[in-house]
């Protein structure tokens, strides 16, 4: 059976062996690899015996230490950036190195019930025998303290802030009760809460300052530079590629290059080389955008065009991921093309597949 | 005979407490410390109880202050703890580099006066990043980003045996030896002269010398006995000395920390201080030093924050395999878990975390110039103690009716006469406007003792230096205007004895103007004078004679100047035009004030002049109701 997107774990499984067998500083208690083998999986690296280990995250290393030292520690971890910073694929794959299990994982929204941070019941079995513990079901995060594992909670801004509260005992004193039984779970060691936050939404529950104390902060920045956004879209189209059968052996770098200089001129408000001042859309520009609209346009090359890449199969996605407020987002995108795309050097293509779509 | 030499980082804690270690072990009966010559004398000063560090050794040259050396120290320097230990063992202790008096004879061209010590491979134009960093291929190699960093971890952040000492030795001798690195002259002439000053040591008799010098300098200091006595004398040969004058000033960890400009300088004097004097607990009191500070941010930041930023502190520095955190492991934990990611928040104290905020004493039994004295008895008067004695920019309010805040404005208003900034006044908010009224920022600067000392040649007393500066200005300006300013300063720091030079000068450059632009530009000031002075009750007789002498002047040019001009000099003498009418309006003469409006009227009248300006003149007139309609 062919999976859309498997598991870090079962992506990356020869990776993590590797690794595990190679690994000589300490471990913390049921921790499948030590916290430097954890960093070395996420960053990247070559190891003694030769092994490439692929880089999951483009960034900072010092950032991701901070994150991992701070799960050692048993203090929770709360990572937080605008939408399409790599917070969930983070959390993914450090749940994934250090416990082996990425899919102890609480969805948050807005209409979250604490059954879903706690227990649940299996009400027919609560209705004919009774309260018992063989009719609880308990969540993920129930799971992970009963198997010593990282539980991963995304968008703990969109809990209602009366559930999100439930986390605060939980996490100061690594217990859940369960009053109806009269007896309680004690987390394992291992266990750890790694939770991502979005600072951009609308109708984000803010955290209280009890559950903020509770967590240590590592922000996830937007890529610093043009050339370290460009190959972070350009590796992960190439995988989204492969993995939807898009048979596109030449990497467009001209065009994610075009591509990643429009989202970060108009996300920083100036031309690249601070020339001009730009007018900044309400949209969210970030790099996960940048390499949907890639993706999106390979699809319509291969499946609509003739497989390589061109300007007009970006613009419909291009646009869309830019106007998103239709009065507003509209007029800054116009004089964006004007002003800008319409000047620029072998941009003409681009230009005139944009002004069609408008 | 034995001589040993130990080579040291400058302001590095782990140089320190290691070297301390190794003298006691030692037990020389001698000193030699990496120190300008010349300032020996000040040596033992350096056991006073009321010397506290940070301190700087102040050299100059009392012909000419702007070629000034400072050589600061801190408790935690190296060289500062030998001497320490030195007079505590009452071991003779001897400065034995290369003294400022024939420094300043060298034919450098970079010799930087003020705070930029040579004591450091500086930044030169070579090609390779070798010549301007050997130690950074071993930091390289090591995995480290600069040898800053590098030696930092491997050296001053933990601890080392006394047998490290030979180690640094062996390895600066191989990088100079092999390395091909191309000496400075500057620094080849130091080592030579350290080198005599080893032999005269070993001449004397002393059995066991220790030499305390810059890491760099050790191989050339160790082989003292095998380069030749002849050499070293040839190349110091034909250079000449000048008279220098060397005293102990205050210092400060901002002027010592790298960001303020000092080559030697250390990114964290207040994590070094903690390191050196509080290592077991280092972090610990970082972290609270942190939360204190964003408290006072109006951020609340708990105890447990702290002992949660101190694990993950120490755990990052684990995952790092770092023995001790460094400032960046602390500054990633602080943000972590104060300021929940929040990277502005960490700014707002992270200078002043990082540097911190002491500040070195100097007891008043060192000799001092009479000014300093007199500086520090008027700042007793005023009680402006408390001020003077801090680093960070503080404001004070000054009510002149309150004796000892009037002294406080008069000094305030006196020092930047003579160099020193101390204070700048500030805008009044609205409703608190009067003449008894005034704000001020403050903000202390090591530079201050220099300009003192500078100052000094023009008199004995902060007064009399000020009148005196402000009486020889006066003779060298020739500008109105620049005048009308010197003689607003002297009122306002009520310095009578040079009015009357002032006024007579002012009134030789009015005399001298032409160009009635300028008279009238520098009648409002004029006017604000007398009115000011009025109230002070200074004697302004003089400029009250010489405004009524005015007046009549402008008013019979100004038609003339109002004529054939295009509209952007008509906005500009409207402006003018505007000033001088208020400002006259609030004259008490009479008669002056009646020959200006006359004027004004005249011109209105007139159809030959700019019409912006006819147009301001009726304005004016219609104001002041003497204007009627006519057709």
């Amino acid at each position: 059976m062919e999976v859309i997107r498997p598991h870090a774990e079962a992506a990356y499984q020869q990776e993590l062996e590797v690794l595990a067998a190679s690994d000589s500083h300490q471990k913390p208690p049921n921790w499948r690899l030590s916290p430097q083998a954890v960093v070395r999986y996420l960053m990247g690296g070559k190891l003694e015996d030769g092994t490439v280990i692929e880089p999951k995250y483009y960034g900072n290393q010092r950032l991701i230490e901070v994150a991992v030292a701070t799960l050692a520690t048993d203090r929770a971890l709360l990572l937080v950036g605008i939408p399409g910073t790599a917070k969930t694929w983070v959390s993914e794959h450090l749940s994934a190195a250090i416990s082996g299990d990425s899919k102890l994982l609480v969805q948050g929204t807005a209409g979250l019930q604490e059954d879903a941070l706690r227990y649940g019941w299996n009400y027919a079995r609560l209705i004919a025998e009774g309260p018992s513990e063989a009719a609880l079901v308990a969540s993920p995060i129930m799971r992970a303290m009963i198997e010593g594992k990282m539980a991963r909670v995304e968008e703990l801004t969109r809990i209602p802030a009366d559930i999100q509260d439930s986390l605060i005992t939980l996490l100061s004193e690594k217990i859940l009760p369960v009053p109806e039984l009269n007896m309680e779970v004690q987390a394992r060691k291992g266990f750890n809460i790694i939770a991502t936050a979005n600072t951009r939404d609308r109708g984000v529950n803010d955290l209280s300052s009890a559950l903020k104390r509770r967590f240590n902060t590592v922000v996830l920045p937007l890529p610093a530079s043009l050339h370290e956004e460009v190959k972070i879209v350009a590796e992960r189209v190439q995988k989204i590629g492969k993995s939807l059968d898009l048979p596109s052996e030449t990497l467009p770098l001209q065009e994610i290059q075009r591509l990643v200089t429009i989202f970060r001129e108009l996300r920083s408000g100036q031309t690249e080389d601070g020339k001009m001042k730009l007018k900044v859309p309400s949209s969210t520009l970030s790099t996960a955008e940048a390499i949907s609209v890639l993706s999106n346009g390979q699809a319509l090359a291969t499946h609509f065009g003739d497989g390589l890449l061109k300007a007009h199969d970006l613009a419909a996605g291009l646009t869309g991921a830019i106007v998103q407020d239709p009065t507003q987002d509209r007029t800054v995108w116009q004089e964006y093309l004007e002003t800008v795309v319409k000047e620029r050097e072998g941009w003409k293509d681009l230009y005139r597949a944009c002004k069609d779509m408008l | 005979m034995q001589v040993r030499v130990f080579g040291i980082r400058h302001h590095g804690p782990g140089s320190a407490r290691t070297l301390v270690k190794a003298l006691e072990h030692y037990e020389p009966d001698c000193l030699l410390i990496e120190g300008p010559a010349d300032a020996d004398e000040l040596i033992e000063l350096a056991a006073m109880p009321g010397l506290k560090p940070p301190v700087a050794l102040l050299i100059y040259d009392p012909k000419s202050f702007d070629r000034s050396f400072y050589f600061p120290f801190a408790h935690f320097s190296p060289e500062w703890q030998a001497i320490q230990w030195g007079l505590k063992q009452q071991v003779p202790v001897h400065f034995m580099d290369l003294p400022i008096s024939m420094i300043l004879n060298l034919p450098s061209t970079d010799l930087q006066p003020q705070l930029a010590l040579p004591w450091e491979q500086e930044a030169s134009s070579f090609d390779a990043r070798w010549q301007r960093d050997p130690l950074g291929l071993i930091a390289q190699l090591a995995g480290y980003t600069d040898s800053e960093r590098w030696w930092e971890a491997a050296f001053e952040a933990q601890e080392n045996p006394v047998e490290v000492f030979p180690i640094i030795l062996d390895m600066i001798r191989a990088l100079r030896q092999e390395g091909g690195i191309r000496e400075k002259q500057e620094n080849l002439l130091r080592e030579a002269f350290m080198r005599k000053q080893i032999r005269t040591a070993v001449k004397e008799g002393f059995r066991k010398v220790a030499v305390v010098c810059g890491a760099w300098h050790s191989p050339a200091l160790d082989k003292w006995a095998t380069v030749k006595q002849a050499a070293d004398n040839a190349l110091l040969r034909g250079i000449k000395k000048t008279k220098t004058q060397a005293t102990w000033i205050p210092w400060s960890y901002d002027r010592l920390s790298f960001q303020s400009g000092y080559r030697s300088g250390v990114i964290s004097p207040a994590w070094y201080d903690l390191l050196f004097s509080r290592r077991d607990a280092a972090v610990q009191h970082w972290m609270i030093r942190a939360a204190r500070l964003l408290r006072k941010e109006e951020r609340d930041v708990s105890s447990a924050h702290v002992i949660e930023a101190v694990r993950l502190a120490e755990t990052l520095s684990a995952i790092r395999g770092l023995s001790v955190p460094g400032l960046e492991e602390l500054k990633e934990a602080a943000l972590s878990t104060f300021c929940e990611g929040d990277q502005a928040l960490l700014q707002l104290v992270e200078a002043q975390l990082a540097i911190g905020d002491r500040q070195g004493k100097v007891p008043g039994t060192i000799p001092q110039v009479p000014l300093q004295k007199d500086l520090e008895a008027q700042i007793k008067k005023a009680r402006l103690t408390a001020e003077w004695s801090t680093t960070e920019r503080v404001r004070k309010e000054l009510d002149l009716r309150k004796p000892a805040n009037l002294v406080a404005s008069y000094l305030l208003h006196r020092l930047p006469i003579l160099g020193l900034e101390w204070g700048s006044e500030l805008q009044l908010s609205g409703d608190l406007k009067g003449t008894f009224r005034e704000k001020w920022s403050l903000k202390w600067n090591a530079d201050f003792s220099i300009r003192l000392i500078e100052a000094g040649l023009w008199g004995n007393t902060i007064e009399e230096a000020a009148t005196n500066k402000l009486k020889d200005l006066a003779l060298k300006t020739k500008g109105l205007l620049e005048l009308t300013e010197l003689i607003q300063q002297a009122l306002k720091a009520s310095l009578e004895d040079s009015i009357a030079l002032l006024a007579a000068r002012l009134e030789q450059a009015a005399a001298q103007t032409h160009d009635i632009i300028q008279l009238l530009q520098s009648l409002p000031a004029l006017i604000q004078i007398v009115r000011y002075g009025d109230s002070r009750q200074t004697d302004v007789e003089l400029v009250i004679e010489l405004v009524e002498e005015m007046v009549p002047r402008i008013c019979i040019g100004l038609p003339a100047a109002a004529m054939g001009i295009d509209d952007a000099a008509a906005a500009d003498l409207q402006e003018m035009l505007l000033d001088a009418q208020q400002a006259i309006g609030g004259l008490s003469q009479a008669d002056t004030r009646k020959r200006w409006t006359d004027t004004i009227e005249q011109m209105a009248r007139s159809n030959a002049l700019h019409p912006l300006l006819s147009g301001t003149c009726v304005r004016l007139a219609y104001e002041r109701g003497t204007w009627t309609s006519e057709a």
